[in-house]
């Protein structure tokens, strides 16, 4: 089947057979490799990315339902040179080790802090239980998720 | 031993609108599936336990989303709605939070983004045996295998059981019958209401199917009357796990209450019955008694009394009542 | 040169992270080969049973599929089977029994998942729609699952009565027996050590190619060790010729010690690459990884502390039955015993100790290191038992441990467990530990609780590991079938910036960043021109991998005596560049010095001069690269205390991890921010070990939890912020002074867990993992 989709502000059409998921559209036919597969039931959340600026899980997502949709992945948030405050907060709390996680574990958080106001240790904790991390047991990811809020969402007297 | 993360090939039908849908619900019937968010459906398929021959997928029908006022007050929840919508909408907060509260602990945010409110409420339950693709009686078959001597059963029903002891796995649905909602259903052959509690069917009734939707039906949308709104709402979901497990025991709860006693009451139990379980027997006993610890304590027991353990779930027994004793104290 | 900012004992920010945020990382999954191939192993769904027929006419009319391959084809091109690399001898001095073990297996499948053929196709779709048409002709056989009676059930292999791989025993037991019969009180405990299952969050894979023009063969996978992995393959397995196959493992994520083996499916794919004539790559699904991956853990114990009547500790006696699974894997011999027994003496001078192991077939999945390997269970049972001696005795815990403790005068120690520990300082620990939990508040938080409904209980476990493995005579004595030295090479470019090769990996551990701190800090040069190398039979000298907490202390003293010789011979090129005698130069900072002068050359110049040799010595050769291979002298020996308060909810259960405390001394520190991660990780893992996971198998051999909807791993909900602190006594026998950190955090916070919830809950024992339906049982008293 045919499918038309936005990723990371670029038009996409492609030709798939109609049991793909979106993150293999992603990573096979639109070499985007950074979005990982992690398991096989949902649960590790290495597959997030944004659909409509809203994080899912791109591995449950069928090709049909992606017809028009807009997508952000990983690649599409910051770069090297110019990174995205989440991504340069988890370098600067050391927030991976491994990184495997961690594009799905960035995407999550963005819209974790685009949705929520007032975050403290607690409610990123609970806005993270979809994504599962081996290596960092949590503490840094938590440090780093609250200051990229404080810049994301600016100071009060900005 | 087959793997599991690939989709079978599977037609997909992406209608519109309504008439496209029931049409095509009519002709495929049970040999169709209706898909919503999918983040239920993708793991039936890809564990194999379940092989339709098409999907019809309903997320591109307009009117079946969206939230909106009823002229009565109440409020009318589009099926395609997705559970972050119901768990973040203005009215629904205002006026209805235990159905907000529910929704807010499926699974996962991302889960939550995608996944639909028909889907949570339609959604197949989620005994281990079954979903394993055995052939039990949900399945077809001749044999249950949770209960039985050495069967799983943790998880598995305190009540409403018949051949089958498998229980509802939805949040959102305890909240919905608290709330007295109302199921719209459309096919190719007209529509009808059917009150929440009677939408969901126990294996006595249907042991086949866990809602009342005939195999041409579509869930259109959810109303909840004006009666509840503002009550006094408890929510609470034990699960094994602080978040993303299936519950345990759920306990949704509505309370109207005039010069310190209650008025009436809703008390709707999730994970215990293969539907959602009102606690009819609690809601009695405590019209015309205050919102308390004492209340609470005099009447718990009688939240399981009719309650038939089987060799592992014991424990939710004492679990309900603890839940409904917390429900009273507030 | 040398920076404050970048240089040993800096939080230097990690030079990989800038690929890994912005998905740039180049995972196993992420390479693809022209005309590559895709597989998928049929797997035994029995736990044991006979392969009577494979009948794969069917799965070859599959559309895509290309080519399947058997057990019995692997076994006609004479490949061999999956070794075990440590040899254990039992207590009568024979050697372990092994069972053949080979790759694809042929007549006999030994535990749920075993791989016994391959399908080859041009899609993942078409391999898994050929291994579903796989058509096996079973004899269902009766499966040993239990642990405890194993040895009374139906023998696994032929040839191994007992099921019993060996019987192994370390210390003096007449000695051991008599203290304890002696003693003025024994504490015993049955414990149980929960299986556990690795689950790194990249799921295993392997990309096979053989180039027919030059029989070349490069296998990209996901190992801790490429070089080991090559010479397992070639020289024990066969595929190919060590000289002839590359082992390339690109970036990976996470190991845990699960990707250390060799596993049949990489050996499947490369050699199928040269059957098929096109590359294959394999990825593992998460329910597959489930099955496939090496498991943790799984004993069974019974130990015994005698103490005299001041407590002072005169004898343990300990009895473990060890799982092993199915088959012997790679180390799972020397996990239960080397890794295990060796470390019974914990930080205390108990003047007598035995153990006695039994390593035990079942089928089951293998099991092998997982991190801590041997050392979390041997904590676990001495910790559990100190703590539970200090209940049974009305002895303060800490207390207790601290008059047992060896102290800083004691040290070289020879425990009677055949270690020796260099150095230690173990009440500096514990006291910072209690600091840090603020243990003198705790009554009064504990009736806090109390008035909640809640049930307040703090736990201890004083741990002590043997990481940086390891000497390599020592090891090879104990069994061991290679050496534990590890590789480091330095070359300083012409241009004055240098390339690293170590053979150490690094699946998460930041060496691309503590290695370039290392060396930018012993040559000077700028953190920024030190570029690290690793993880490719290729480019890099042999090396023994990532695993055992030895990358520091093994491969970072490596390139530190690589260093040294570039020093050494920087002075000599030095010195004739200054026209001075070599015995007047030093180096210091990135400069050469000649005495009594104010002449210098950096290094950058002596390092241009090495390969434009305008004025420079007769008898040297040119160039400016070195290479060391660095055999430890001893084990090193990390240690701490680790505390964990938890707060139990009397109606439902559950378990509340409310503060856990990790006092750690690392010896000397490389990067404070680096080791503070490897341990919040690794005590993530030990409170997943006591509170949420379990790897179960059914009365079948079925093995229940076999995803991720049914096995609990941490979120980030589950745990608390960590109060991590380190304490310092440098390794004394490397030049880094460093001792590891990999696994320490995965090593003393189980037991701590486990004794704060038996505290409150004031019973001597629950199983693992103490779910909240389980401690709600015991609240309820049953």
């Amino acid at each position: 089947m045919k499918v038309s989709l936005t990723v990371n502000g670029s038009k996409h059409k492609v030709d798939v057979p109609s049991n793909t998921l979106l993150v293999d559209i992603l990573r096979d036919h639109l070499g985007l490799t950074g979005t990982h597969v992690g398991c096989d039931t949902s649960q590790c959340g290495a597959c997030t990315v944004h659909l409509n600026g809203s994080s899912v899980k791109s591995c449950t997502i069928l090709a049909g339902q992606a017809e028009g949709v807009h997508v952000t992945t990983i690649e599409g948030i910051g770069s090297v040179t110019d990174l995205h405050p989440m991504q340069a907060a988890f370098r600067d709390r050391h927030a991976l080790q491994c990184g495997f996680c961690t594009p799905g574990m960035i995407m999550s958080a963005i819209d974790l802090v685009n949705t929520s106001k007032g975050l403290d240790n607690r409610a990123v904790r609970e806005g993270l239980e979809g994504n599962i991390c081996r290596c960092t047991g949590y503490h840094n990811i938590v440090a780093a998720v609250l200051q990229a809020a404080e810049v994301m969402q600016g100071s009060s007297d900005e | 031993m087959t793997s599991y993360d690939v989709m079978p090939a599977t037609e997909l039908y992406q209608p519109v609108n309504i008439e496209d849908a029931t049409a095509l619900a009519a002709r495929l019937g049970r040999k169709g599936w209706l898909l919503g968010g999918g983040q239920d459906t993708y793991g039936w398929l890809k564990d194999r336990a379940k092989r339709p021959d098409a999907f019809i997928d309903l997320t591109g029908i307009d009117v079946l989303k969206g939230i909106r006022s009823l002229p009565d007050g109440g409020v009318e929840i589009g099926s395609m709605t997705t559970i972050t919508e119901v768990a973040q909408n203005p009215l629904i907060n205002e006026k209805f939070t235990l159905l907000s509260a529910a929704a807010k602990t499926v699974a996962s945010p991302q889960i939550r983004n995608m996944g639909t409110l028909g889907g949570n409420l339609c959604q197949d339950t989620r005994c281990w045996y079954y979903r394993r693709g055995l052939n039990c009686y949900r399945a077809g078959g001749n044999i249950c295998y949770a209960d039985s001597p050495e069967g799983m059963n943790r998880e598995h029903a305190l009540f409403g059981a018949s051949r089958c002891v498998a229980v509802t796995p939805s949040d959102t649905a305890p909240a919905l019958v608290a709330l007295e909602a109302t199921m719209l259903i459309t096919s190719a052959s007209g529509s009808r209401q059917v009150a929440a509690e009677d939408f969901f069917v126990g294996p006595a009734t249907d042991i086949l199917n866990m809602t009342a939707l005939q195999a041409d039906e579509i869930l259109v949308s959810v109303r909840i009357p004006r009666k509840w709104a503002d009550a006094t709402f408890y929510h609470e979901k034990v699960a094994d796990r602080n978040v993303w497990d299936f519950a345990l025991v759920s306990l949704c709860a509505a309370f109207k209450e005039d010069a310190g006693q209650i008025t009436d009451a809703r008390l709707v139990a999730g994970g215990v019955d293969c539907v959602p379980h009102r606690l009819r027997e609690v809601e009695q006993a405590i019209i015309g008694q205050p919102r308390n610890e004492t209340t609470g304590e005099a009447v718990k027991v009688r939240a399981t009394s009719a309650a038939t353990t089987l060799n592992y779930n014991q424990f939710k027994v004492p679990l309900m009542q603890n839940l409904v004793l917390r429900a009273l104290r507030g | 040169m040398s920076n404050a900012d970048t240089g040993i004992g800096a939080s230097v920010k990690r030079r990989e992270d800038l690929r890994f945020i912005t998905g740039e990382g180049t995972y196993t999954d992420d390479l693809n080969q022209p005309g590559q191939t895709y597989a998928a192993f049929v797997r035994s769904p029995y736990a044991r049973a006979r392969i009577d027929a494979i009948d794969v006419s069917d799965a070859l009319n599959v559309d895509g599929v290309i080519m399947i391959l058997t057990g019995a084809d692997m076994a006609a091109d004479g490949l061999g089977d999956l070794p075990c690399g440590w040899m254990v001898k039992q207590k009568d001095g024979s050697d372990m029994v092994t069972a053949p073990h080979p790759p694809l297996a042929t007549e006999l499948v030994n535990y749920v998942g075993e791989p016994y053929a391959l399908v080859i196709a041009d899609s993942r779709h078409a391999a898994r729609q050929g291994a579903e048409a796989v058509m096996t002709d079973f004899h269902e056989l009766n499966p040993v699952v239990n642990l405890a009676s194993a040895a009374q059930s139906e023998q696994i292999h032929a040839g191994i009565p007992d099921n019993r791989a060996y019987d192994w025993e370390l210390g003096d037991k007449p000695a051991t027996e008599a203290a304890l019969a002696g003693a003025a009180h024994i504490t015993r405990l049955d414990l149980i050590n929960n299986r556990l299952i690795p689950n790194a969050m990249e799921p295993r894979a392997a990309l096979g190619v053989y180039e027919k023009g030059t029989g070349d063969y490069t296998l990209y996978t996901t190992s801790q060790n490429p070089h080991l992995e090559r010479l397992v393959l070639s020289a024990f397995v066969q595929v190919a010729p060590e000289h002839k196959l590359r082992v390339v493992a690109p970036d990976v994520g996470g190991g845990f010690g699960s990707k250390i083996f060799v596993y049949a499916e990489e050996t499947a794919v490369i050699w199928a690459a040269a059957k098929v004539g096109r590359p294959v790559k394999w990825v593992a699904d998460r329910s597959e990884s489930f099955l496939a991956d090496a498991h943790g853990r799984d004993h069974v114990t019974h130990v015994e502390l005698g103490l005299d009547q001041s407590g002072r500790f005169v004898g343990l006696k300990v009895q473990t039955t060890a799982n092993l699974g199915a088959y012997l894997s790679l180390f799972g011999s020397a996990v239960p015993t080397y890794l295990y027994g060796t470390l019974l003496a914990g930080q205390y001078r108990t003047p007598n100790i035995y153990v006695e192991v039994q390593g035990v077939y079942t089928n089951t999945s293998p099991v092998d290191a997982y991190r801590g390997a041997g050392r979390p269970e041997a904590t676990y049972v001495l910790e559990r038992v100190v703590e539970t001696a200090a209940r049974e005795l009305g002895r303060d815990p800490a207390d207790l441990r601290r008059m047992n403790m060896i102290q800083p005068g004691d040290f070289p120690y020879q425990t009677p467990v055949a270690l020796v520990y260099d150095i230690g300082d173990y009440e500096a620990s514990l006291d910072r530990a209690l600091e840090a939990i603020d243990y003198q508040g705790f009554p009064a938080r504990r009736i806090a609780s109390k008035d909640q409904g809640k049930r307040r209980g703090i736990g201890f476990a004083c741990y002590i590991e043997a990481c940086g493995l390891a000497p390599s005579q020592l090891a090879i004595q104990l069994g061991a079938g290679v050496g534990l030295y590890e590789s480091g090479e330095i070359r300083l470019n012409p241009t004055g910036n240098a390339t690293v090769f170590t053979g150490s990996h690094s699946h998460g551990q930041g060496h691309e960043t503590t290695f370039a701190q290392i060396v930018s800090d012993k040559l000077g040069i700028p953190f920024d021109d030190v570029e690290v190398v690793h993880g490719d039979t290729g480019r890099v000298e042999f090396g023994l991998g990532t695993y055992g907490s030895r990358s520091l202390a093994v491969g970072g003293s490596a390139l530190m005596m690589a260093g040294d010789k570039i020093i050494a011979k920087g002075r000599r090129i030095a010195a004739h560049l200054m026209q001075a005698s070599v015995d007047d130069v030093s180096f210091e900072d990135g400069k050469f010095l000649l005495a009594a002068s104010n002449q210098s050359v950096t290094i950058q110049e002596v390092a241009f001069a090495a390969y434009v040799p305008t004025s420079y010595p007769e008898d040297l050769e040119p160039g400016l690269s070195e290479k060391a291979f660095y055999d430890p002298k001893n084990f090193t020996y990390p240690a701490g205390t680790h505390i964990a308060e938890v707060e139990i909810d009397e109606a439902t259960g559950e378990v509340d991890l409310v503060a856990l405390v990790a006092v750690d001394d690392f010896g000397e520190i490389i990067n404070p921010m680096i080791v503070e991660g490897q341990v919040h990780g690794g005590l993530a893992q030990g409170v997943g070990q006591a509170l949420l996971e379990h790897g179960i198998y059914d009365e079948q051999g079925q093995l229940v939890t076999g995803s991720l909807m049914d096995y609990c791993m941490p979120r980030a909900d589950n745990l608390p912020d960590f109060i991590v602190d380190t304490t310092i006594t440098p390794c004394t026998h490397n030049p880094l002074g460093a001792k590891g950190c990999g696994e320490a955090g995965a090593i003393g916070s189980t037991a701590a867990v486990m004794n704060a919830v038996t505290d409150a809950l004031g019973v001597k024992d629950l199983s693992m993992p103490a779910t909240s339906e389980k401690v709600w049982r015991i609240l309820k008293g049953e």
